[in-house]
C-alpha cells in the first residue's frame, strides 16, 4: 500500500503537470529569446556557471564554457533578470522586455567581491529574493567559506554562524534548541528545500549530506512553520547542494589529519597516533539535456578518545534536465552508512580521564543508514504563473551495539508538496501549497504498552499561502498563514494554525528596517511519544498524550551597507515558548521517567554582526556578538538529574550562553591566504544531567593557511582548537582538542 | 545619522573616508584588544584534572559471577544502617560509585566522595531487570585491626584515601542468609523522595 502511494505521488510529480505545458497554450508567434554573455569585469575573461534566474517565474539557466547563454521561447513581456556566481557581486537588470520572434541580448559583466555571501537566499519567503528584502534575520554559509572550514562534518562550519552555536549535535540557533538528545530537533533541516528530519527521532543526521555537494547553506533565524510546518520552532537550515556543471568536471579531494596529545599529559590514555582521512571523488558534466553529479566519499577516524572512532560511506547523484524552455526536473538521491563509537560519558565523576568512558561501555558503538531521493518539478504555466512539484522519501535505519542494548529502528517517511507561484501585479507575488507526508516506523523500543499492536504511524496534511506585496516605494510586506492536520497513529490529531507578518522598510538604497512576526511548532516525534525501555535500572515509558510545543518570535531587525564592501546588522529578538517537551519522573516505584509538555520560557536577545573587506580586499573581517536572555517561566520544578535526586533548577534556561562571539580575519596574498577563526560562548548557567560539576566558557582559535598550487589544485592546512582549549559542550563530553587537518583539493575542469 | 554612519564607514578605510584617524584609532584598538584576547586565551587551557577527594583501593570476586546481574556498584554511608530500616539507609548513603567492570577477579577503583567519615563501605548486587528497590550487599571493607569488623574510612579534601579494599562474594548470593538483602518497599521510595525534597 505504501509502496503504491509513493509510486503514485512520483508518477504524478512527473507526468500531472505536463498536461499545462505553456506549449500548448502560447502561440509560437508570443515568444522571444534572450541571450548573451557573461564575464569577469577585470579579466574580461569569460564566466561559465553563472546562475541566470528570470524573477518570480522557475525559468533560468547557466552559461557555458564560454560565458553564453540562451534562454528560447519565452513567453513575451517584462522580466527581471538576475545574474549570480558565488565570489561575484549579483547583478540584477530591472525591466527586460521580451518580445515576439526577437532577440534581446545581455552582455553582462560581474565584479568578483570580497563579501563571500551570495545576496540571493530562497529560504526565507520559498521564492528568489534579495537578503535584504527578507522580513527575518537571514545568515549564509558560502560555498568558500565552507572550504576554509576544512570540515569534515556540517556542524563544525555552523558553529562560526551568527547566532548559531551547538551543544554536541545539537543546533541551537538564537539558543532555540538547549540539550535534548534523543528528541525533537527544534531547528528544522531543509536538504535543497525538503524537510529532512529523521522520521523517528526527528532529530537531524548531520552525517546525511557530504560536506564537499554542498553549494551553500541558508540559516533563517526565528519560527518559520508559517511556511515548513512542524520544526520549524527555532529557526530553519537549508543545506542546498551543488548542481551538476555544465562542462565536464571532475573533483578529487583528499583529508587526512591527526590529533595531538591533551595539554594534561595525565589525560592521555593511549599512546598510538590517533588520526582521521577523508576521500571524496565528484564527477559532473551534461549529456545531452541532462546534468549530471556523482559523488562518492569515504570517511574514518580513531577517535580522539574511546569509543570515538567511526566509518562513513556516502553516494550522492543528482540530475536535473530541461524537458522543455518552461520546465525543469531534478532529481536527488543520497545514500550513507555510519558505524560510529557510542561515548556516553567520560570514565568517573572527577576529571582525571576525561578521553576514556566507563569500562562496560569499551566497544559500544552505533550502526546507521540512511538514504534521500528527491524529485523535483517546476514549470511555468504562464508568464506569472509557476507550478511546483516536489516528491522526496527518506529512509532511515540504526542499530545499538551496546554492551547491554541491541535496539534498533527502521523509519520510511515519504512526503508530497504542490506549491503555486502568482505574479499578481508589479512587486506582488502569492505563493501557495499543500504538502502530504506519512512516516511510519518498526522498531524494538518505540512502541506503546498494553494490548496496542502493530507499528506506530504519522501522517500530515497541510495548506499554506503567502503573500509579498511592494505596498510603497520603500515598504515591502510579506503575510503568510499555514494550516497543519496532524495525526498520530490511532491516538489523536492535532490541529495547527502558523500564522507570519513581516515588513520590509528601505528608507535609503543600502539600509533595510526588517520587522517580523511568526508562529512555529514541533509536533512530538515517534521516538518522544512511544518510546519503552529500560535503561539503567529505569523506565522510560510511552505518553501517548504528548501534544506539539510551540513558540511565537518578534525580529525588528536592520541590515546597512556601509560601503561596497562592508555591512553590518543588527536585530532585536524575543521569542516565546509554550508547552516544550521535557523529562519528567512519571512514577517512583519502579522509577519511570517519561517525556511531557513541562516548560514555558522566554528568549529574549541581540544580535550584532559585521563584514568587512579592505587593503584591496586582501584582509577580510567578519563579526557576531549575541546576547541572550534566556528563562524559564511558570513555576518550577524540581528534576531527577544523574548527580542529584531531586535538583531544583534555576529559572536560567539549560545550556543556553549569555554570551556568544564569533569572529573571523583572513589576508590573501597572491596564492596564499592565512586566517583564524574565534569563538567564544559564555559558560552554561544552567545544566540539567550533571549540574554540580564544574565548566567553563568556550574560547576556542582555529588558524588555516590556503596555498593555490595552480589554476587545479589547492592545499589547505587548518588546525583546530589552536591552543587546546578543553571544554565540554555536554557534560562529562570532552569536546575535541587540539587537531590538524590537511586538504588536497583538485580539480578539472574541461573546456 | 549621516555622521554616525559616515563614522561607521571609517571603521573600514577606504575612499570616501572623512575621519581617517578615527578609524585607524578604533582599529588598533581593536587589533590591540584581538591581540589581548589571544595572548590570554594561550594561557588559558579550560577544564584542568581536579584533585580527588575519595578513597581508593581494590575489590576482589570471590565466587561465579552471575549471569544475571545488572550491576556492581560501591556503596559508602556515613554510619552502618539496618539494612531493613529505609530511615537509616536514606539518611547514612552518601555516595554510590559507577558499575564495576563484569567478570573480572580484581578491580582497582577510585571513587569521588565528600570529606569525613565513612564507617560502612559496602558493595551492591542489583539483578538484571530487577527495579532500584532490589539490592544485594555482597561484601564490606573490613577494619584491618579486626577484620571482623566493619572498618571506618575517613576522607580528608583533596586526598585520597588509599587502601581500601574489599573483597566481595557472590556465592553470599546462592545462600539465604548470607547476603544481606538492601530492600526498599514502594513506601520507603517515596519516603525517601520526600526526604531528599525537604533538604535545603
Amino acid at each position: 500500500m505504501k509502496c503504491r502511494a509513493f509510486w503514485l505521488a512520483l508518477a504524478f510529480a512527473i507526468f500531472g503537470t505536463s498536461f499545462a505545458n505553456p506549449c500548448y497554450g502560447i502561440p509560437e508567434s508570443k515568444r522571444g529569446t534572450l541571450q548573451g554573455r557573461v564575464y569577469d569585469a577585470e579579466s574580461g575573461s569569460p564566466l561559465p556557471g553563472v546562475n541566470i534566474i528570470l524573477k518570480g517565474t522557475t525559468l533560468g539557466t547557466v552559461t557555458d564554457r564560454n560565458g553564453h547563454f540562451l534562454l528560447s521561447r519565452l513567453p513575451t513581456g517584462t522580466y527581471t533578470v538576475i545574474f549570480s556566481m558565488i565570489g561575484y557581486k549579483p547583478r540584477v537588470f530591472e525591466r527586460v522586455e521580451i518580445h515576439a520572434g526577437k532577440i534581446t541580448r545581455l552582455d553582462v559583466a560581474l565584479k568578483q567581491t570580497a563579501i563571500e555571501a551570495p545576496e540571493v537566499v530562497v529560504t526565507a519567503t520559498k521564492s528568489i529574493q534579495r537578503i535584504q528584502d527578507s522580513p527575518v534575520s537571514v545568515a549564509i554559509i558560502s560555498r568558500p567559506r565552507l572550504r576554509q572550514m576544512n570540515s569534515i562534518t556540517i556542524q563544525d562550519a555552523l558553529r562560526y554562524t551568527p547566532g548559531i552555536y551547538m551543544v554536541a549535535d545539537q543546533v541551537n540557533v538564537r539558543g532555540s534548541t538547549g540539550y535534548n538528545k534523543g528528541a525533537g530537533s527544534r531547528v528544522l533541516l531543509l536538504l535543497d528545500g525538503v524537510p529532512a528530519i529523521a522520521g523517528d527521532t526527528g532529530g537531524i543526521n548531520w552525517d546525511l549530506i557530504p560536506p564537499t555537494e554542498i553549494a551553500k547553506i541558508e540559516i533563517v533565524k526565528g519560527a518559520g512553520s508559517a511556511l515548513y510546518g512542524s520544526n520549524a520552532l527555532g529557526g530553519v537550515i537549508n543545506i542546498i547542494t551543488r548542481d551538476p556543471s555544465p562542462v565536464p568536471q571532475t573533483r578529487v579531494r583528499l583529508s587526512g589529519g591527526f590529533f595531538d596529545r591533551p595539554y594534561y599529559d595525565s589525560w592521555r590514555y593511549t599512546r598510538k597516533f590517533q588520526h582521521f582521512s577523508a576521500v571524496d571523488f565528484t564527477h559532473s558534466r551534461k549529456l545531452g539535456k541532462v546534468g549530471l553529479l556523482i559523488s562518492a566519499g569515504h570517511k574514518s577516524s580513531t577517535g580522539y578518545r574511546q569509543n570515538g572512532e567511526y566509518s562513513r560511506w556516502n553516494i550522492f547523484y543528482k540530475m536535473n534536465t530541461r524537458p522543455s524552455p518552461q520546465s525543469n526536473l531534478a532529481l536527488l538521491l543520497n545514500w550513507s552508512y555510519d558505524d560510529h563509537g557510542y561515548y556516553v560519558k567520560w570514565k568517573g565523576p572527577a576529571l582525571n580521564h576525561p578521553l576514556e568512558v566507563p569500562p562496560e561501555n569499551l566497544g559500544d558503538s552505533i550502526h546507521s543508514g540512511k538514504f534521500v531521493a528527491h524529485l523535483s518539478y517546476k514549470h511555468l504555466l504562464t508568464s506569472r504563473l509557476a507550478l511546483i512539484a516536489r516528491t522526496s522519501f527518506y529512509y532511515n535505519n540504526w542499530r545499538n551495539y551496546f554492551h547491554d542494548n541491541s535496539d534498533y529502528s527502521k523509519t520510511g517517511k515519504f512526503q508530497q508538496e504542490i506549491q503555486i507561484q502568482y505574479q499578481a501585479g508589479k512587486g506582488h507575488w502569492l505563493t501557495g501549497g499543500a504538502e502530504w507526508m506519512y512516516h511510519t516506523n518498526r522498531s524494538s523500543i518505540f512502541r506503546p504498552d498494553g494490548n496496542k499492536r502493530g507499528n506506530p504511524w504519522m501522517r500530515d496534511f497541510a495548506i499554506y499561502f503567502q503573500d509579498e506585496m511592494k505596498v510603497a516605494p520603500i515598504l515591502k510586506v510579506t503575510a503568510g498563514l499555514r494550516y497543519d492536520r496532524h495525526r498520530v497513529w490511532d491516538l489523536f490529531t492535532e490541529d495547527q494554525w502558523s500564522p507570519k507578518l513581516g515588513l520590509v522598510v528601505q528608507p535609503a538604497p543600502f539600509t533595510a528596517v526588517r520587522l517580523s512576526v511568526g508562529r512555529g511548532f514541533r509536533a512530538a516525534s515517534i521516538a518522544e511519544i512511544f518510546t519503552n525501555t529500560v535503561v539503567s535500572g529505569f523506565r522510560v515509558a510511552p505518553n501517548l498524550n504528548l501534544r506539539a510545543e510551540s513558540s511565537w518570535s518578534y525580529e525588528i531587525g536592520i541590515r546597512q551597507q556601509l560601503s561596497s564592501m562592508t555591512v553590518v546588522d543588527a536585530a532585536l529578538f524575543h521569542n516565546l515558548y509554550w508547552n516544550l517537551i521535557e523529562p519528567k519522573m512519571a512514577s517512583l516505584i519502579p522509577p519511570t521517567f517519561q517525556l511531557d509538555n513541562l516548560a514555558r520560557a522566554r528568549i529574549s536577545g541581540l544580535e550584532l554582526s559585521f563584514e568587512t573587506a579592505f587593503y584591496r580586499q586582501r584582509v577580510r573581517i567578519q563579526g557576531a556578538y549575541t546576547y541572550l536572555d534566556a528563562s524559564r517561566l511558570g513555576e518550577i520544578q524540581p528534576i531527577f538529574t544523574l548527580d542529584n535526586l531531586f535538583y531544583m533548577p534555576s529559572r536560567t534556561l539549560p545550556y543556553r550562553p549569555r554570551h556568544l562571539l564569533q569572529l573571523h580575519v583572513s589576508y590573501r596574498q597572491a596564492k596564499w591566504t592565512i586566517g583564524m577563526d574565534f569563538r567564544y560562548m559564555s559558560r552554561f548557567e544552567e545544566v540539567l544531567v550533571y549540574p554540580s560539576d564544574f565548566r567553563v566558557s568556550q574560547k576556542v582559535w582555529d588558524a588555516f593557511v590556503e596555498f593555490q598550487i595552480t589554476s587545479r589544485c589547492s592545499f589547505l592546512m587548518r588546525i583546530n582548537n589552536l591552543f587546546n582549549y578543553h571544554y565540554v559542550e555536554m557534560e562529562r563530553d570532552l569536546a575535541p582538542i587540539r587537531h590538524v587537518i590537511f586538504t588536497l583539493n583538485w580539480q578539472r575542469l574541461r573546456k | 545619522m549621516n555622521r554616525l554612519i559616515s563614522l561607521l564607514v571609517c571603521l573600514f578605510p577606504g575612499p570616501g573616508c572623512q575621519h581617517r584617524r578615527f578609524g585607524m584609532a578604533i582599529m588598533i584598538t581593536c587589533g590591540s584588544l584581538l591581540a589581548g584576547t589571544l595572548f590570554s586565551c594561550k594561557l588559558d587551557h579550560g577544564l584542568h584534572p581536579i584533585p580527588i577527594t575519595g578513597i581508593q583501593g581494590t575489590v576482589s570476586f570471590l565466587g561465579t559471577y552471575p549471569s544475571n546481574t545488572e550491576w556492581v556498584r560501591i556503596l559508602c554511608f556515613s554510619e552502618k544502617p539496618n539494612p531493613q530500616n529505609f530511615l537509616e539507609i536514606l539518611a547514612f548513603l552518601k555516595g554510590i560509585s559507577d558499575p564495576l567492570p563484569a567478570g573480572v577477579r580484581t578491580h582497582s577503583y577510585i571513587m569521588e566522595l565528600q570529606p569525613g567519615t565513612y564507617k560502612w563501605v559496602a558493595i551492591a548486587w542489583k539483578p538484571e531487570k530487577a527495579p532500584m528497590t532490589s539490592l544485594s550487599i555482597i561484601g564490606e571493607y573490613r577494619d584491618p585491626a579486626n577484620p571482623e569488623q566493619p572498618g571506618t574510612v575517613v576522607v580528608r579534601s583533596r586526598q585520597l584515601t588509599r587502601g581500601i579494599d574489599i573483597t566481595a562474594d557472590f556465592r553470599l548470593l546462592q545462600s539465604p542468609s548470607g547476603s544481606t538483602p538492601l530492600r526498599l518497599t514502594g513506601t520507603q521510595w517515596e519516603m525517601l523522595i520526600r526526604q531528599r525534597e525537604t533538604r535545603p
